[in-house]
């Protein structure tokens, strides 16, 4: 389950990678394109079209990262596709922001490759802490920003090291597609420490879906801004329950008044949870247990 | 969808604004050097192009040449490619269900992949469970035949006739139990969760062509139930029927409220009525016995959650908490039909 979670991470990586690559050759088709015929004075040292080539590597890989964080908690696709569009919006910004200080660094007298390898890093960080942005419930998990962070520089190193040996392939497209399959499995293979517990489906429409407990909180039902959105089952409220991590014990408890928590068919306001243990939220019948 | 709406309007707002702070900051810097430019003269030493140039060097950053490997319309048809790749991924992620017909048990401990255990409609005992082949070796109690499955109301009566069985119904100790879907059963070291998908909820809305064969029939409801009322789950099949009078009566009869159909159960049986707030069920067949959370009585108040038996037809009495829609009689119509023709 682990691996294979991983191997997902990582190709996904590779997809963001790629998909960083695709948008620079079009970004700057468009532009040349746009310089050229419509706005002559665009290509000014002003607006250089050099400057936009984070803005589109990080739209490229903030839109694989939300797409990850919103396939791996099974999202609707329409769910899947917003949180694409906010990942891609956000990762240009970002992406945008990170080069531009690189690029400083480097005007400021430092060694290009430590230029470049500082925005990569930063580059990971924030694209890591915006996907941590959008899991509303969740506590902020320093480690999964801090890998985001380690992936970017083992990626930017990655990048230095091609470039020196002229290895990066057309148009930079190995490098780029290593840096951003760095960035991803370091993330992941954050995310595979820390989490041990899951929770499965074992009725109803989602039968079979599994959810890790990869987050200090982790919030279930009916509405859209929960982690585990629990859809065509009675008596679910908008927001059911948390299950919160405390140590290393996890503990759910009910988050409205209204809708009742069994923990193996008991009433429960609070309670820890053994592996192997029957939720009951509603109608839907959940499983805890430990990978 | 709204959520995702106005979150996304925020994060923009916010990112604009951080923009226009970066933007406004170069501007200021573009216009002090104007500035410095026009009040001292210093046009060779200070000009716009040598400030732009320290931020944005010509030797740009990723050092892609000029001319792209790819054209625009092939790097857009790579984006929508990759993109599609994310979509198969998501197909992917989709956990593969089989449904199998007829009731059964599915193997809930990790590692086994859903390993379903299909009953046939005999009386049989949990003998079955050590046969089967598990990718581990669980440890079972050796007294298993001696818990009998009895088909009984579109169901299974589980019997456990030897009390050192640890079995575990619901994760509560019990020793008969009509299996009801999505029961969870401990058997040693097996969790098993009992299901029959022709049962479930969903299926029993839409099957309406009287394919199934349902206990019970009462009058048809107009709109929603409300809040509050009573409401009888016939165990086993799952059927459920809201006491929408004050007055019910139950039993073989047609004249009855609820019309259950069974050879236990005499034409008039019992009546459940309204007392106050509560409510209370009353015996009405002197040869006949209608009994509450296991005790024979007479009469007696009823509380959310009892199980009442009548003969051999097992009733949970629940009080909804939520509206729910009925589901209009049809098999039994349609029997009484056959029959009076």
């Amino acid at each position: 389950m682990k691996s294979i979670r991983l191997l997902h991470t990582s190709l996904l990586g590779l997809l963001g990678g790629v998909l960083g690559w695709s948008l620079l050759q079009s970004g700057f088709n468009i532009f040349d394109a746009l310089s050229t015929k419509v706005f002559p004075e665009l290509n000014s040292n002003w607006i250089n079209e050099f400057n936009y080539e984070g803005a589109l590597i990080g739209l490229g890989l903030g839109l694989v990262l939300q797409a990850r964080a919103s396939i791996l908690n099974h999202h609707d696709l329409m769910g899947v596709l917003f949180k694409m569009f906010i990942g891609a919006f956000l990762g240009a910004i970002f992406g945008l922001i990170c080069f531009g200080i690189g690029n400083l660094l480097i005007a400021g007298q430092i060694s290009p490759s430590i230029g470049r390898i500082t925005s990569w890093t930063l580059l990971g960080l924030s694209i890591t802490g915006t996907s941590e942005l959008f899991c509303s419930a969740s506590g902020f998990s320093g480690p999964r920003i801090i890998s985001g962070g380690i992936g970017g520089t083992i990626g930017g190193g990655i990048f230095e090291l091609l470039l020196q040996y002229h290895l990066t392939g057309t148009e930079h497209l190995a490098g780029l597609v290593l840096a951003g399959f760095s960035i991803f499995l370091i993330i992941g293979i954050a995310e595979n420490r820390i989490t041990s517990f899951a929770i499965r489906v074992l009725s109803g429409k989602q039968e079979g879906q599994i959810f890790l407990l990869d987050q200090n909180r982790f919030s279930l039902g009916y509405g859209s801004q929960n982690n585990l959105i629990l859809r065509g089952y009675a008596e679910v409220c908008d927001t059911h329950a948390h299950i919160i991590k405390k140590g290393n014990q996890n503990y759910i408890e009910s988050a409205d008044a209204g809708g009742d928590v069994l923990v193996n068919y008991r009433l429960i306001d609070q309670q820890s949870m053994k592996k192997g243990d029957v939720i009951k939220i509603g109608t839907a019948l959940l499983q805890y247990y430990e990978i | 969808m709204f959520y995702h709406i106005g979150r996304l309007l925020r994060v923009c707002l916010l990112s604009v604004y951080l923009e226009f702070i970066i933007l406004l900051k170069f501007s200021n810097l573009l216009l002090a050097a104007n500035q410095v430019d026009q009040s001292y003269g210093l046009k060779q030493d200070v000009s716009h192009s040598a400030i732009l140039g320290l931020f944005f060097q010509d030797n740009f950053f990723l050092k892609i040449s000029q001319e792209t490997f790819l054209t625009i319309y092939e790097s857009l048809l790579v984006f929508a490619g990759t993109v599609l790749l994310v979509f198969a991924l998501w197909l992917l992620q989709k956990p593969k269900t089989r449904t199998p017909s007829g009731p059964g048990f599915q193997l809930l401990n990790i590692g086994e992949q859903g390993m379903f255990i299909p009953l046939k409609p005999e009386v049989q005992t949990l003998e079955l469970l050590s046969k089967i082949n598990t990718g581990k070796k669980y440890r079972l109690s050796a007294n298993l035949n001696r818990v009998t499955l009895t088909p009984h109301q579109n169901s299974f009566l589980l019997e456990d006739k030897n009390y050192k069985n640890a079995l575990l119904i619901n994760r509560r100790r019990s020793h008969r139990i009509l299996l009801t879907n999505d029961d969870i059963l401990d058997v040693g070291e097996m969790v098993l969760l009992y299901r029959n998908p022709d049962l479930s909820f969903n299926n029993l809305n839409r099957n309406l062509d009287g394919s199934l064969e349902l206990p019970a029939a009462s009058a048809k409801l107009k709109g929603p139930v409300q809040k509050g009322t009573p409401i009888l789950t016939f165990l086993g099949s799952q059927q459920k029927i809201p006491l929408i009078r004050n007055l019910n009566t139950m039993g073989t009869s047609n004249s009855n409220d609820i019309v259950i159909e069974s050879n236990e159960v005499a034409s008039r049986h019992a009546k459940i009525y309204k007392v106050g707030e509560t409510w209370k069920i009353q015996n009405l067949h002197i040869h006949e016995t209608t009994s509450v959370n296991g005790r024979r009585i007479d009469q007696r108040f009823l509380q959310d959650g009892d199980e009442v038996t009548l003969g051999d037809v097992l009733i949970r009495f629940n009080i909804s908490k939520t509206k729910f829609r009925q589901m209009p009689r049809q098999k039994i119509e349609a029997t009484q039909k056959t029959q009076t023709t």
